[in-house]
């Protein structure tokens, strides 16, 4: 079978874990997956189960316990150190903290496996440092220690870090925790312009799922022992989201592949309206523990529309009116009680 | 000659009375009653002993370095006489005393000197001692190895059971290891001849011994006959000699040069035979740290140089620091060092019939520094390091 | 994008200049506190007397003093502030903890048994004083024996253990086990050998013949051409060892490498001149803060010459010019270094985590 060319990283009954003297504790069974050129790909699965693990292991940090793992085809027990270096890159959630170092420090660490036994940067290292820098949008900052940087700045100096280590394949343990709103998605934007325009594979691990299922080209789950590789909505058509979280209070909705806390079924409204508002407000209802009926029997809610701008709840003979989804629930939460 | 010699006498009693009314001014305490007593301690400054009619009183004066108006007092009774009245019996002592376990070779010595060896039951350091006597005892197992200081041995004393325990403190009387052996009911007296300056003063110690061991007459008269020695031998060089030679003690360990300040044990002997300690304008307690160089600077002029260590062959002394060599006493060949008397596991004499006959160690110091008064003597503690 | 590459450009050149000031000035001042150490101590020299020992070579008691006690113990000191201050770079670097020294591996602590074995002996049978006919020889064997035993012990726990916090831990553990058996020792010991051991831990520059002082500078340039080679190494591992391996460093190596070098370093000194202790603390931060760089091929030189003047520093004062008495070595420096480690402490505070 003629090999893809673009597959820049695969592997094959690959038996993760750790080994305690003679003792070998694989934590899942053997797992098969591979990844392309330019692709990116989020590693998601429920806590613990060993997606760091799997990232070291990819990455050559760690051993692994049987099985092989391939980059653009050649095993990963022919690389030498450095030339793995220049294969992969790494990133953890661990902080580095290094008393004076500047940016520019930081990401001239990333040509370790190019420079000489004593280290000289020359000037085509220079160059790929101050590239990486400014793709990272990190000019401006090139000169300030890192330990006076906010937490998105770091990161994205580490991803510097990783782009002048010019690998193919970027390796990345959740890039995105401890990041705010406005950190994160200039994160995720900058690992999409690599993957996309600079033709990095970027695999990374997240807990964010909405982020997983819009942005990666490609997902592999971990999920009972096993991994899944595919597209995100190949996936889900395959329903193996449905039981990602055996959970009673988790329910997954597979038509928009978003999660949701079941609430305590309180009863059922049966709702007129259309469009906007009758999406939110079914939304806020499923929030407050109701399901939506048809039924004629049950109570109903009229949404606004027209130049009525109330909520109309008929229950009975009892009309109520209500400004807002808000004041409606909170209606609703004291009249019909959670049965203890 | 005689008429000299006459003339020399009278200075020296001139001498021993300013000696005698200085002491007594710098002790600090008032004796009582000094017309009772009929034993008057001259020149050590650490003891005094009365004697009473039914009793003996000693006082050791300031025990340890740095001790500052400590005295301590007992009363040494006659076996089988009753207690005499208002005195603290945790004081008292029963003489003679029949077993004793003390801590230097000072003590045995003089024991030793006074005919009792016998009595010495335990000791620290059986290792050190010299005297073939005693270390066949030891050997035999008649002397115990008690240990040392806060690693003393109790159980093995309280075994023994002595009348007496002497020791030498190294630190002040809280130390845990006195209060402990006094607790189990054994008598503990200190003795502070190590801390005595003057070699006469410190032989006058034997005199504590005679008191313990009712052997007075014994001890005063080996202590008489020692000042007299001494003396002779001291206004004899001092009225022969026309220059006095200068002398380096010592040897360095590491980079400093532990120096013995000008007013100790040695540093009196050596001026006493009619030398020069080049130190001998310095005051101190404890020996001085002195820098490597400084030494060196100094002993340029020295003459001779003595109590080197244990060095017993002159090629030990570069091996300690190559600079050494250099010096001019080291060049002439005027090494002497007073290991002439020592036993394979380091017990030397010097340290221990020496304080007992300081006269013989001044003879012999005399003979080094000034061969041509004493071409006959041959020298006893000392040796000449070849 | 141009103006922003000038602007890098600009800052580099700026540090640059920077830098070539500081190493200038730290020169200028180790020259200077090595000519002081030569001249300045109980004898005082005129302006004349300085000339005549260079260019007139006469017999005089001061030429003496200058060429056979000054200049090695100038020597001595140079090369022990450089040993040490080197070694505890790189274990700051190598244990990522600002606490760290050449003695966080147990070294001087092992140097000490050695030594202690011969001065304290078996229950005193050997008096201290029949080891100076066998010289200083003995002493400085027995002290490389103990530290070299302790170095490879840790050599061969690193490459089985995977946390570098773990050999730290070891580490301290060992030294404060050797003490407590040295302890031991010096418990059943009389009196002269007792301080005879003291006087060891105090340290002491003056003691050398040329001939160890030509073995000591043998060692430290060995250890000196180590510890430049490894400077990559560090740099890498003051990234964390994951970070380092990510980007190609041999992990287990470079503990090997480093571990080699600071024992070398650490071990001789403590071999020839006792344990001298805080020099190894205190100096990597005075340099850190003097250069402002995290960059160790800087950063090595630099300690090396910083180490140097605080050394002389420190035996310019323990020879109590003017007096003639001394200090012991070991106490002058840590008196000089508890300040700056305080300092660090402090320093701290006010960034959060920095180092």
């Amino acid at each position: 079978m003629k090999r893809d060319p673009d597959e820049i990283l695969s592997f094959c009954s690959l038996r993760i874990g750790y080994a305690e003297g003679r003792k070998k504790n694989a934590l899942l069974s053997p797992l098969t997956a591979s990844a392309r050129r330019g692709e990116m790909i989020a590693l998601i699965g429920k806590n613990g189960i060993g997606k760091s693990t799997l990232l070291r292991t990819l990455a050559g940090l760690q051993l692994s316990l049987g099985g092989d793992i391939t980059y653009s085809g050649k095993s990963i027990r022919e690389y030498s150190r450095t030339d793995l270096a220049r294969t992969i890159g790494y990133i953890s959630t661990e902080i580095v903290k290094v008393t004076n170092m500047r940016v520019y420090d930081l990401v001239a660490m990333g040509r370790f496996p190019y420079t000489n036994w004593f280290g000289k940067i020359d000037k085509s290292d220079h160059e790929k440092i101050t590239d990486s820098i400014e793709k990272t949008g990190m000019s401006s900052l090139s000169w300030r220690f890192i330990s006076e940087l906010s937490d998105g700045e770091r990161q994205k100096a580490m991803i510097a870090r990783i782009l002048a280590q010019d690998t193919g394949i970027l390796v990345m343990d959740e890039p995105t925790a401890f990041l705010d709103i406005g950190s994160k998605f200039e994160i995720l934007h900058l690992m999409h312009l690599l993957s996309q325009k600079n033709g990095k594979t970027i695999i990374f691990s997240t807990h964010d799922l909405n982020v997983a299922l819009s942005q990666a080209d490609k997902i592999w789950l971990i999920a009972d022992d096993n991994i899944l590789d595919g597209a995100p909505e190949d996936l889900m058509l395959q329903g193996a989201f449905d039981h990602l979280f055996d959970s009673t209070s988790v329910a997954y909705n597979s038509e928009n592949g978003t999660y949701s806390f079941i609430s305590e079924n309180r009863g059922e409204v049966r709702v007129s309206g259309e469009g906007i508002m009758l999406h939110y407000t079914k939304k806020a209802l499923n929030r407050a523990g109701f399901s939506i009926s048809e039924g004629e029997v049950h109570p109903f809610l009229r949404l606004p529309s027209g130049s009525c701008r109330y909520w109309q709840f008929m229950n009975g003979d009892s009309v109520m009116e209500f400004g807002s989804l808000y004041e409606f629930i909170k209606w609703i939460n004291a009249e019909m009680p959670l049965s203890t | 000659m005689a008429l000299r010699e006459n003339r020399n006498l009278r200075i020296q009693l001139l001498i021993c009375l300013i000696v005698l009314i200085s002491c007594d001014e710098k002790r600090g305490i008032k004796t009582t009653d000094k017309s009772a007593g009929d034993y008057q301690i001259k020149l050590a400054r650490r003891l005094e002993i009365e004697k009473h009619l039914d009793y003996t009183r000693v006082t050791i004066i300031n025990p340890w370095q740095g001790a500052d108006n400590v005295n301590m007092t007992y009363f040494l009774v006659k076996r089988g006489s009753g207690l005499p009245p208002g005195i603290d019996i945790a004081k008292v002592i029963t003489v003679p005393v029949e077993k004793i376990v003390c801590m230097s070779t000072t003590h045995v010595a003089m024991i030793s000197a006074l005919g009792e060896e016998n009595s010495i039951a335990g000791m620290s350091g059986t290792g050190f001692i010299y005297s073939d006597v005693l270390n066949s005892r030891a050997k035999a197992g008649l002397i115990s190895d008690v240990g040392y200081e806060a690693n003393l041995n109790k159980e093995m004393i309280l075994k023994i059971m002595p009348d007496i325990t002497m020791i030498y403190g190294v630190g002040s009387e809280s130390s845990g290891y006195v209060g402990k052996i006094e607790e189990l009911g054994i008598k503990v007296i200190y003795n502070a001849d190590y801390l005595e300056t003057d070699p006469l003063g410190k032989a006058e110690w034997i005199k504590l011994f005679g008191a313990l061991y009712c052997r007075e007459n014994l001890a005063d008269s080996i202590f008489n006959s020692e000042v007299q020695a001494y003396n002779n031998l001291k206004s004899y060089v001092a009225g022969k000699i026309v220059k006095k030679p200068r002398v380096l003690l010592g040897l360095p360990f590491r980079d400093t040069w532990f120096i013995s300040p000008g007013n100790s044990f040695v540093s009196r002997l050596i001026s006493d035979a009619g030398g020069e300690y080049i130190w001998k304008d310095t005051k101190s307690s404890v020996s001085m740290p002195v820098g490597l160089e400084n030494v060196y600077l100094k002993a340029l002029n020295a003459d001779y140089w003595l109590n080197i260590g244990t060095v017993i062959t002159k090629n030990e002394i570069p091996a300690v620091d190559k600079r050494l060599s250099e010096l001019p006493c080291f060049r002439s060949g005027n090494l002497y060092n007073n290991n002439n008397r020592v036993t394979e596991e380091g017990g030397n004499d010097f340290w221990e019939s020496g304080t007992v006959y300081p006269h013989l160690i001044l003879n012999d110091i005399a003979t080094i520094l000034h061969p041509d008064l004493f071409p006959a003597n041959k020298l006893f503690y000392y040796r000449q390091i070849y | 994008m141009k103006a922003e590459h000038q602007k890098i450009a600009d800052s580099f050149k700026s540090s640059g200049k920077r830098l070539r000031i500081v190493f200038i000035s730290l020169l200028i001042l180790l020259v200077i506190f090595m000519v002081t150490d030569v001249f300045l101590g109980s004898v005082s020299f005129s302006a004349a007397d300085i000339f005549n020992v260079f260019f007139h070579k006469t017999e005089s008691p001061l030429n003496t003093i200058i060429f056979n006690f000054r200049i090695p113990k100038a020597l001595t000191a140079l090369t022990v502030g450089i040993a040490l201050s080197l070694s505890g770079l790189q274990m700051q670097t190598l244990f990522r903890n600002p606490m760290a020294g050449p003695d966080v591996l147990g070294i001087s602590s092992g140097a000490s048994l050695g030594v202690a074995f011969v001065i304290l002996g078996f229950s005193g049978n050997i008096s201290v004083d029949s080891l100076r006919g066998l010289g200083n020889w003995i002493l400085i064997a027995a002290s490389w024996i103990g530290a070299g035993t302790v170095m490879i012990l840790i050599m061969s726990i690193s490459s089985r253990v995977r946390e570098i916090m773990t050999i730290l831990i070891i580490g301290i553990m060992l030294s404060s086990g050797i003490s407590a058996i040295v302890t031991i020792m010096q418990y059943f010991s009389a009196e002269s050998m007792l301080k005879a051991y003291v006087i060891w831990t105090m340290g002491s520059l003056g003691n050398l013949t040329s001939d160890q002082l030509n073995v000591l500078l043998i060692c430290i340039s060995g250890g000196i051409v180590l510890s430049l080679v490894s400077a990559k190494m560090l740099n890498a591992i003051s990234l964390g060892e994951n970070y380092a391996a990510s980007i190609g460093l041999n992990v287990k190596l470079s503990r090997a490498v480093i571990f080699a070098s600071t024992s070398i370093l650490a071990g001789s000194v403590t071999a020839f001149c006792g344990p001298i202790g805080f020099i190894g603390i205190a100096v990597p931060h005075i340099s850190r803060i003097l250069l402002r760089t995290s960059d160790h091929r800087i950063l090595i030189p630099g300690t090396i010459i910083t180490g140097g003047i605080i050394m002389l520093i420190s035996d310019i004062i323990s020879q109590l010019p003017g007096s003639e008495s001394v200090l012991p070595v070991n106490s002058v420096t840590s008196l000089i270094g508890i300040p700056v480690v305080i300092w660090v402490i402090f320093r701290n505070r006010k960034y959060s985590g920095v180092f």
